[in-house]
């Protein structure tokens, strides 16, 4: 049933995806000042949603998991963060590509945005990391991988701090 | 004022997680991980505001702020979290 299930929600998943590449790709008009490279947007922007949304949940998930001792929010916790981490990544790699192109260079090192979304990836890691080596079978000593949680989302209440990103002009 | 408070935020911090870290494997691998990204903001914002105040161009106000409230989210944090990081087993 489960197997089933998930590929049912696979070919749902990969239909949604095919008819947004084809719509971002080929439908939507080309954006005037900054061309094609502006339809990086398409991918970059639902990434960086999707990422914050899952480590917020996650972040929900860890507060439930230190009062309740739930075994479902400490795996829903460890999920969110796993797949979160992948679309930070995206999110990563997807902005400067576009940086380079939008404003020529790949990095704006004094862009608060920028850098708190590279520490919030370097956080998340370092917490998959943390819970890979903590003892195996232990729970009891997973239990202590949560208190990470609030302060990662502390540095995420630190972003809108710097200002938009995306406003600075090209140049 | 600011050697003040980023010293105060490295310590909690450094303490913090060195107690976190001493159960895992790894351990000696694990904390300067740990704790590189979550004091990287209050580093950040030392050494902004120490530039500001050397070289007299801009307040550093907004730093000090940055870092009193990064102190004071982590105290509070750890002051709570700790007794549950020692006792896990």
């Amino acid at each position: 049933m489960k197997t089933r299930l998930f590929f049912a929600f696979a070919a749902f998943c990969c239909a949604f995806l095919a008819y947004g590449t084809y719509q971002g790709l080929v439908v939507a008009p080309t954006e005037e000042t900054m061309g094609d490279v502006q339809r990086i947007f398409y991918v970059h922007v639902p990434a960086a949603t999707v990422a914050f949304t899952l480590f917020f949940v996650n972040f929900l998930a860890s507060i439930f998991y230190l009062w309740k001792r739930s075994p479902r929010a400490d795996a829903l916790a460890a999920t969110t963060a796993e797949v979160g981490v992948v679309f930070c990544s995206v999110v990563l790699i997807t902005g400067p590509i576009w940086a380079r192109y939008a404003w020529g260079v790949w990095w704006s090192p004094w862009d608060m945005r920028l850098n708190t979304t590279l520490m919030l990836w370097l956080l998340y890691v370092s917490y998959l990391m943390m819970r890979r080596s903590s003892a195996a079978g232990s729970t009891s000593v997973l239990a202590q991988r949560w208190r990470f949680f609030p302060f990662s989302m502390c540095q995420l209440f630190t972003w809108p701090t710097g200002g938009s990103a995306h406003t600075i002009p090209r140049p | 004022m600011i050697a003040l408070l980023g010293t105060w935020a490295l310590v909690v911090n450094g303490t913090f997680f060195a107690a976190m870290s001493i159960r895992t494997r790894n351990r000696e691998l694990m904390l300067p991980l740990l704790l590189l990204p979550i004091s990287l903001p209050a580093v950040i914002s030392m050494v902004t505001g120490t530039t500001q105040v050397l070289s007299g161009e801009g307040s550093p106000a907004v730093q000090l702020k940055f870092l009193a409230g990064f102190c004071v989210i982590f105290t509070t944090a750890c002051f709570l979290l700790f007794d549950t990081v020692l006792n896990a087993e």
